[in-house]
């Protein structure tokens, strides 16, 4: 069962972890990581859930567990710094640009774990409210609140360095 | 204004397709009077729809899966140890050690059980046995060395009793006592610095073994013993860690995770699962006995713990995070029951 999970998981785990940490390398490591520490409690794994939330659980606590690793050892770049100069003067520019992608991707990285979370689930996995919920253990209630103050803050952000 | 905040948070789930009827029909007719709310719906949908397309689409690598396999299913679960942490000459030095401790069994061991310990710290894998020999005595002469030995044991135990994981009793019944008589303790550390580990040397090590010097590196505190039976509590501990590279809380030789042995004990795991274990909010035990054993009574710190799953032939029992007491740093103390009853002591990690 783990085997079959293992390869039907990987490509989608893989994908993920890029897209949270937009390194190679340390896709690698971390998808690795994360499928070792599944099979660590997969004896315990209770089928509470499905394997698929299941993983991916794991997987984006992988991602902040080795993130918070990095912290400690490197400066985490100030928002103020991750904004390309051309904007900064540019009020009138639309909310959304192709340089704003840079900027939302950058900003994303910055938001705290919980708020990450739900919008990569939501907006990278295509994941629904119920299924956020069931990977997350929380109330969809709470997924959705939880998504309004992430898109909230991060357009916040977005919008206040421009 | 208050009115006009729970709109906007509706709009996100009217974005996400994630409103039921009634609270969609009650957005759509605010939108159609409310220009703020139409502007706000018009700037997120782009904005999600730039999110959206941050998301980079790329192809694993073919030999990943090779890798994951190759380092889950397809290895022993006490052997996991991160594809980074692998350090071949440790291995190596591994390897060597079980011949020695091997071929030390077979030619000074009549009656022995054994069981390997696996230690993954600091990137250093450290291996352990520890070995319970009874032997049979076949002359006086040997009977009355194990008596002295017995007594040495039983002066230094006393004086060692400030440190002790539990509380051995100091009345025994006679057939307990026959049971334990001549037994001796030994600790061999593989990866000592002189790997030739012979016969004179394990006298050495024998000697200097302490097996409940763990609770003291630990700075523990004494523990009371729960144990009913007459018994001797702690016969040697067996500790164990999958721990690796990737953990986060580091790990120190002198916190012991793992408990005691007994003949119907093979190993008992306390697991400090990872942030990503879903299961793992605390931790969780699993304990593994040799043979399957009926009325188990399992009791953490006093407290008798009904909820647990055992295997259908009942030989290994997981117990939860959610049937664990929320734990605080420290040692701990775990009582299980078959037909002898063992104490461990465990350490909490931070």
């Amino acid at each position: 069962m783990f085997e079959q999970a293992v390869k039907k998981y990987t490509p989608r785990i893989y994908k993920m972890i890029y897209n949270m940490t937009n390194n190679y390398e340390i896709t690698e490591d971390l998808t690795q990581d994360a499928f070792m520490n599944a099979w660590r409690s997969f004896k315990s794994f209770r089928g509470d859930s499905s394997i698929y939330t299941w993983l991916y659980r794991i997987a984006l606590n992988t991602v902040f567990k080795y993130r918070r690793q990095q912290s400690r050892m490197e400066k985490i770049v100030s928002i103020d710094n991750i904004v390309p100069p051309e904007t900064k003067n540019n009020p009138e520019k639309s909310l959304v640009s192709k340089n704003d992608r840079q900027i939302i991707k950058k900003t994303l990285y910055l938001l705290p774990s919980k708020h990450q979370e739900v919008l990569i689930l939501r907006y990278y996995e295509d994941f629904d409210y119920l299924k956020i919920s069931q990977t997350l253990g929380i109330p969809i209630g709470t997924v959705r609140s939880r998504l309004h103050r992430a898109l909230n803050k991060l357009e916040e952000l977005v919008r206040g360095k421009r | 204004m208050n009115n006009h905040k729970r709109f906007e948070e509706l709009l996100q789930g009217y974005l996400d397709n994630a409103l039921n009827s009634k609270e969609k029909e009650m957005f759509k007719n605010h939108l159609k009077s409310c220009k703020r709310c139409e502007k706000k719906l018009k700037e997120r949908k782009n904005f999600l729809e730039t999110l959206r397309s941050t998301k980079v689409e790329i192809q694993y690598p073919d030999y990943l899966i090779d890798n994951i396999l190759k380092n889950t299913t397809k290895k022993q679960s006490s052997e996991i140890i991160s594809s980074k942490t692998i350090r071949w000459r440790y291995l190596a030095v591994g390897a060597a050690a079980i011949l020695i401790v091997f071929s030390t069994i077979l030619f000074n061991i009549e009656d022995s059980r054994h069981i390997f310990i696996t230690k993954d710290t600091k990137g250093i894998r450290k291996e352990k046995i520890l070995t319970e020999e009874t032997k049979t005595p076949k002359s006086e002469e040997e009977i009355l060395e194990q008596e002295e030995s017995a007594v040495i044991a039983e002066k230094k135990r006393s004086t060692e009793e400030p440190l002790r994981l539990t509380e051995e009793p100091k009345s025994t019944t006679p057939e307990t006592k026959a049971d334990f008589t001549g037994v001796e303790k030994k600790e061999i550390d593989i990866l000592s610095e002189n790997l030739a580990i012979d016969k004179t040397q394990n006298e050495d090590i024998q000697k200097e073994a302490q097996l409940p010097s763990i609770a003291a590196k630990a700075s523990a505190p004494s523990i009371t013993s729960k144990s009913r039976s007459k018994e001797p509590a702690t016969l040697g501990f067996d500790y164990e860690t999958e721990k690796t590279s990737a953990d986060i809380a580091p790990f120190t030789e002198d916190i012991p995770t793992g408990g005691a042995l007994d003949s119907n004990f093979e190993e008992t795991r306390f697991v400090f699962p990872e942030e990503g274990s879903v299961v793992g909010k605390d931790f969780e035990i699993v304990i593994i006995l040799k043979n399957p054993a009926e009325n188990i009574e399992i009791s953490l710190d006093g407290e008798k713990i009904t909820n647990y799953t055992k295997t259908k032939d009942s030989n290994i029992i997981f117990i939860g995070s959610d049937s664990l007491p929320s734990l605080e740093e420290g040692l701990h103390f775990l009582s299980v029951s078959t037909t002898k009853e063992k104490n461990l002591t465990f350490y909490k990690e931070g």
